[in-house]
């Protein structure tokens, strides 16, 4: 643990207080990957700030146009939203399958996309749902897609001191499904996992977007597959094809979770069952 | 047979209320004034030669005390267990990665892993092995004597190659199966307390309390009644609290020595991961021969474990996976060979099963092969062979009456529907990805440690019954979940009449009872039951004669026979009471303290050829297992499990059954999810997120059986039951995979990729 | 308003067990290090500190939380809830404590704080739970004794007492 946290109760607090502490710095939400990373004896920084405390980071806001989920936002609030349910159904649809019930009351979207993970359920849905994210430095605001965000396995675009704030949603009309297949039912690290969101009229996909868990470096957003698919019909020769497409787009490696060649036919399974369910 | 009170009912565990409750104290539960905290500083590499070991920097964290090596060893630093190859602190050489080499002191818990962090090892890389079939090359580097064998056994019997030269079908096969890592919920951990007269009482989470007596008295140079052991209350064991408790608890004691002060060593899931024993890693090549009859008339085996870098107990081991290796056939042609394989990975020992639930993964499954190769059910085919009271064992050992073995398995195939649905088998559906399918095993099992060790096969008890006539009952082996306390309060009960309720079973001191071996091998009902009984039996002679002359001075008919029952004295219409008895004897200054003893019988097993009695008695089960295996990703989901066991009389159905189903689920958990991976003599993934373990919604429906045979020798006809449930799950599953899909798996677990890359390859 | 002063302590004002408590303690001091250490209630335990296993759960704001993966810092005026918090109506045993102990749901016992910690809030929040909601809330306890058969039953027996 470093020797300090501070606990900022709000935006405009933390920019005045952050200069003058210790650096090397991190930000506290759910602590779920930060104070695991810590108890493992991996964590060097000197200071940690709790950010669960900044108002302008909580709740689900719904505008004209678009969805605000703010970054200290629990899983487990997302989870029994009625906004959400209502224009989120990837996110929602992958929520049993992220960690556990305890760990989704405690963790957020803004520690799960900072964590930088390849196999982050959470940001995989988020993506597939064609969301931006809002980023903040010493008051100063700027919105990027959130694909933008990930670099790699643990390293995001982040500057120096930027605090994720939220995340922004466009409403669009669509359904979703989100397929894992982790070690075993429930509550594991996937193998590999897909959203899919598709707003489908008449049996044809009018818009699609496919991200995928756990097949790259960073979540994998198929878009020569999404492409594909938007504007036809999903009859099984189409799903096929999109079954095999989706596999020259994503870059699996074999490591402890799985083997690189069964995750790779696996996304084609996953891709097709999850258009499967959308019809 | 006489009517029991206590024995054979499901009465209130005893150590449930403070478990519920949470003040149930287990190790990291317990403090006393003035102590200090230990962490382990670990080998980095597979094998290296140290250089030297520094605390400079480690020194300056805040509450820092003293760094502890092997200079710091008073008594000899060889852990005394089975081959004494383990140093409790390495001199010169650290075998595997994790291995303990210093230990830090400190203030506080986290300023001792801190500090460990701090500590370096100067150390140069030596040449290691991590593959235990590349061990056993004759060109191998060497690490562990002349040859890398830890320990070789034989089973020798008919002429194997002549058997099958005349075989009308045989079958091989290889197989494999990776560690299994106990995960039991409490880490290990220990905490020594120096005593005034220079000796030392240690609290230990331990299946073994004399275990670690004897590895502190040595560590510290000091004479047994200088040294107590008690045990807390312990968070699981499954073996995994056997034999490397003594470890941790001898570093404990060590730095208590060093420091005068109370030390208490609790271990993190990760340290606990890398350096505390494991199921070994098995490798096995299998061959059958049967008759055009389908009589099983030779069996050939390899048979080789993983035993890591010191031997700590896999000869033992070892030992059981050879005497099982055949399973429960008889076959006249037998030639088994076994082998512990020396590498420099984490020091494998004991888990419920221990060395059969490898082999017999191996053996089921191919047994399976055989019957589908002759073309019989693979039921049939084992009823058909099937050890039965008055056959056998491979080790010629004869099998007698207690033997329900083929009863389970009629029993098992009736419950599970097994011949409807095997007939049904591949039940592919056209639209669906989805296949179903049901399979077999039969296993049996050597109950206590049997001739390999039977020196250490002996149990004492202390029955002491106080004044206000509540029962205290001290033995030597211990709880650690499974319900030991309860069911010996039991059998006390039931011999003194007492009623249940003032009977109280503690946990383990080592200055109470004698030795009384290891808590492990299904041994405690049978051992410590039986050596209650030799302690209470005088006990109720006296109790049993007051009760007569007070219910005969109260007037009762003493030609009606005196019934005792739940605690209570009646005859001829007048009732006393096991309180009112009991004040009685002690008015009389009767001895109501009395200790007993249980030795078992001799075993005539000779380790040359392999003949003989190996067991005193054997313990029986069948499982199926009915699985869906998903087609298209090779993920296996077990649906249910129809089980059935002879164990002998059940003590406590309730507890029993709460075993079967832990048993079943280890083993389930182990056969499809557990992968401890390790690359280039690393282990990669020492953590629950990683190496994962099946969770409530991983659980599949079960249904279990008992068949009480009768065991003539055993407390109250009781055998032996805790690691029965688990050994026979794996090729159950296996050979429902095979049977949903005609993928033949040969790897434990049975993951996903293998699955779905075997039915890649029928395809293709 | 930043409580934590420049030492890196911080005035931590919270309820535990129904109780307020008000600390000074190290910023740097974990939840679970907290109950354990600081408030001595030892039936929360450490089982992998990395919010795998649940034998450290407790409830925070009537929610399951891993307090070995929070800080103390965190709960500053919350509600928290330990196993010793967990009684009847009638200050006795919880019905949850009643039926693992009927149902022989407890073995070893590490992890049964976590688990009864779990299904009471399951309880709380979902009064008419499944047999399928009792198994997937309870996906983050492990149990290595029981194979869960029986914790399930006792969950849902004490579902059907409370009516």
């Amino acid at each position: 643990m470093p020797k300090l946290i501070v606990k900022p109760s709000s935006l405009k607090e933390l920019w005045k207080i952050t200069p003058a502490l210790p650096y090397k710095r991190k930000y506290l939400s759910g602590g779920t990957d930060l104070v695991n990373i810590s108890n493992a004896g991996a964590d060097d920084s000197d200071c940690w700030l709790d950010v669960s405390a900044l108002t302008e980071l909580w709740g689900i806001k719904e505008t004209k146009s678009s969805i605000f989920i703010g970054a200290a936002v629990k899983i487990s609030e997302i989870e029994n939203s009625v906004t959400a349910r209502r224009w989120l159904p990837a996110l929602i649809a992958a929520i049993p399958h992220f960690a556990s019930p305890s760990l989704r009351n405690m963790a957020t979207l803004g520690g799960n996309a900072a964590n930088a993970s390849p196999c982050a359920d959470g940001v995989c849905a988020l993506i597939s749902e064609r969301a931006s994210v809002w980023l903040e430095l010493k008051g100063k605001k700027r919105k990027i897609p959130l694909t933008g965000l990930f670099l790699g396995p643990k390293k995001t675009a982040l500057k120096k001191d930027e605090l994720i704030t939220g995340f922004e949603i466009p409403k669009w009309k669509h359904t979703a499904a989100y397929q894992k297949l982790g070690p075993r039912s429930y509550f594991g690290i996937s193998k590999a996992a897909v959203a899919i969101s598709a707003d489908i009229k008449a049996g044809v996909a009018a818009k699609v977007s496919i991200a995928l868990a756990s097949v790259g470096p960073v979540i994998v957003y198929a878009a020569k597959t999404s492409a594909f698919l938007s504007g036809k019909s999903l009859v099984a020769d189409v799903i096929s094809e999109a079954a095999e497409l989706v596999k020259t787009e994503v870059s699996p490696i074999t490591d402890t979770r799985s083997e690189a060649d069964y995750r790779r036919e696996m996304c084609g399974v996953l891709v097709s069952r999850a258009l499967q369910g959308l019809t | 047979m006489e009517k029991l009170s206590f024995v054979g009912k499901s009465l209130p565990r005893k150590d449930a209320l403070i478990k519920v409750t949470g003040r149930a104290a287990y190790a990291d539960d317990r403090e006393f004034a003035g102590m200090l905290y230990a962490a382990a500083v670990r080998s980095p590499r597979p094998r290296i030669k140290i250089l030297s070991i520094s605390d400079a920097r480690a020194r300056h964290t805040s509450g820092y005390v003293t760094l502890v090596t092997y200079r710091d060893i008073k008594g000899v630093n060889k852990w005394p267990v089975v081959m004494q190859d383990y140093p409790f602190l390495p001199e010169k050489e650290a075998r595997f990665a994790g291995e303990t080499v210093a230990l830090v002191v400190a203030k506080t818990a986290a300023a001792a892993k801190a500090a460990a962090r701090l500590v370096e090892i100067k150390f140069k890389e030596l040449p290691f092995i991590d593959d235990p079939l590349k061990s056993l090359e004759k060109d191998s580097i060497k690490i562990y004597g002349k040859d890398n064998i830890i320990s070789s056994f034989v089973v020798k019997k008919g002429a194997v190659d002549k058997a099958f030269n005349n075989a009308a079908y045989v079958v091989e096969g290889e197989f494999s199966t990776n560690y299994q890592v106990h995960a039991y919920l409490e880490t290990q951990g220990a905490i020594a307390v120096p005593e005034p007269d220079g000796g030392v009482t240690v609290h230990s989470s331990t299946q073994c309390p004399f275990y670690v007596l004897d590895a502190v008295a040595a560590a510290l140079g000091l004479p047994y009644h200088k040294v107590k052991i008690l045990q807390t209350v312990t968070g699981g064991g499954f073996g995994g609290k056997e034999d490397v408790p003594a470890l941790v608890a001898s570093h404990a004691a060590l730095c208590a020595a060093k420091t005068g002060r109370p030390v208490k060593l609790i271990y993190g899931r990760k340290e606990d991961f890398q350096s505390m024993s494991k199921r070994h890693p098995g490798w096995a090549r299998v061959a059958y021969g049967a008759d055009k009859n389908g009589r099983l008339i030779a069996c050939r085996v390899k048979y080789v474990l993983d035993g890591g870098a010191y031997a700590t107990l896999s000869p033992i081991v070892l030992w059981r996976g050879t005497v099982h290796a055949a399973g429960p056939y008889k076959i006249a042609n037998v030639s088994i060979e076994t082998y512990a394989a020396a590498t420099n990975k984490v020091p494998c020992g004991a888990f419920r099963g221990f060395g059969q639930p490898q082999i017999c993964f191996a053996q089921e499954s191919l047994i399976d092969e055989l019957a589908a190769k002759i073309g019989m059910d693979p039921v049939d085919f084992r009823m058909k062979n099937m050890l039965e009271p008055g056959d056998k064992t491979v080790t010629g050992q004869r099998i007698n009456s207690s033997c329900g073995l083929k009863e389970l398995v009629g029993v098992v195939r009736k419950r599970s529907g097994w011949d409807k649905k095997k007939a049904e088998g591949f039940r592919l559906k056209a639209e669906s990805d989805k296949a179903r399918g049901i399979g077999f095993s039969a296993t049996y099992y050597g109950v206590g440690l049997g001739a390999k060790g039977r020196y250490l096969d002996r149990a004492g008890a202390l029955v002491n019954i106080y004044k206000d006539s509540s029962v205290c009952v001290n033995v030597g082996n211990t709880e650690m979940g499974q319900g030991a306390l309860t069911v010996l309060a039991q059998i006390a009960a039931e011999t003194l009449n007492a009623p249940y309720e003032s009977v109280r079973v503690e946990e383990v001191d080592s200055s109470k009872v004698p030795d009384s071996g290891p808590t492990v091998a299904s041994r405690t009902t049978l051992m410590s039951g039986n050596a209650i009984i030799e302690a209470a039996t005088p006990l109720r002679g006296r109790i049993f004669k007051t009760a007569f002359n007070l219910l005969t001075a109260k007037g009762a008919d003493f030609s009606r026979p005196m019934v005792a029952s739940k605690g209570a004295f009646s005859m001829g219409g007048k009732t006393v009471t096991f309180r009112e008895v009991t004040a009685e004897c002690w008015n009389l200054r009767q001895k109501m303290s009395e200790q007993g003893w249980y030795a078992a019988p001799r075993t005539t097993f000779k380790m040359e050829n392999g003949q003989g009695d190996a067991y005193v008695i054997y313990s029986y089960s069948a499982d199926a297992a009915e699985v869906e295996v998903d087609l298209k990703t090779g993920v296996t989901k077990v649906l249910k499990i129809w089980a059935a066991y002879d164990v002998g009389k059940i003590v406590n159905p309730r507890l029993a059954m709460g075993q079967a189903q832990g048993g079943i689920l280890q083993g389930m958990s182990w056969a499809l999810y557990e992968n401890l991976v390790y690359k280039n003599g690393i282990m990669v993934n020492p953590n629950f997120t990683d190496y994962v373990i099946a969770t409530t919604a991983d659980k599949p429906e079960y249904d279990i059986t008992f068949l009480e045979k009768p065991y003539a020798e055993g407390p109250y006809k009781a055998k032996g039951m805790g690691e029965v449930p688990l050994i026979g799950v794996a090729p159950a599953v296996a050979n429902a995979i095979a049977n949903a899909c005609g993928a033949r798996v040969r790897l434990v677990p049975l993951l996903p990729e293998k699955v779905w890359k075997e039915i890649r390859m029928m395809k293709n | 308003m930043n409580r934590i002063n420049p030492n890196g302590f911080f005035s931590l004002s919270c309820f535990v067990n129904g109780q307020k408590i008000e600390r000074e303690i190290s910023s740097s001091r974990s939840l679970l290090e907290f109950i354990r250490e600081d408030l001595g209630l030892k039936g929360t335990k450490e089982g992998c500190g990395e919010g795998e296993c649940g034998a450290c759960m407790v409830l925070l704001d009537g929610k399951t939380v891993n307090s070995c993966l929070m800080m103390a810092v965190q709960i500053d005026g919350r509600e928290l809830v330990t196993i010793e918090g967990i009684k009847g109506k009638d200050g006795g045993l919880h019905p949850l404590q009643k039926t693992f102990m009927a149902e022989g749901a407890v073995q070893c016992g590490f992890c049964t704080p976590g688990l009864i910690v779990a299904s009471e809030a399951l309880l709380r929040r979902k009064p008419k739970a499944t047999l399928d909601d009792i198994k997937l809330e309870l996906t983050g306890n492990l149990c290595r004794c029981t194979g869960y058969e029986k914790v399930i039953s006792a969950v849902d027996k004490a579902r059907r007492s409370r009516k």
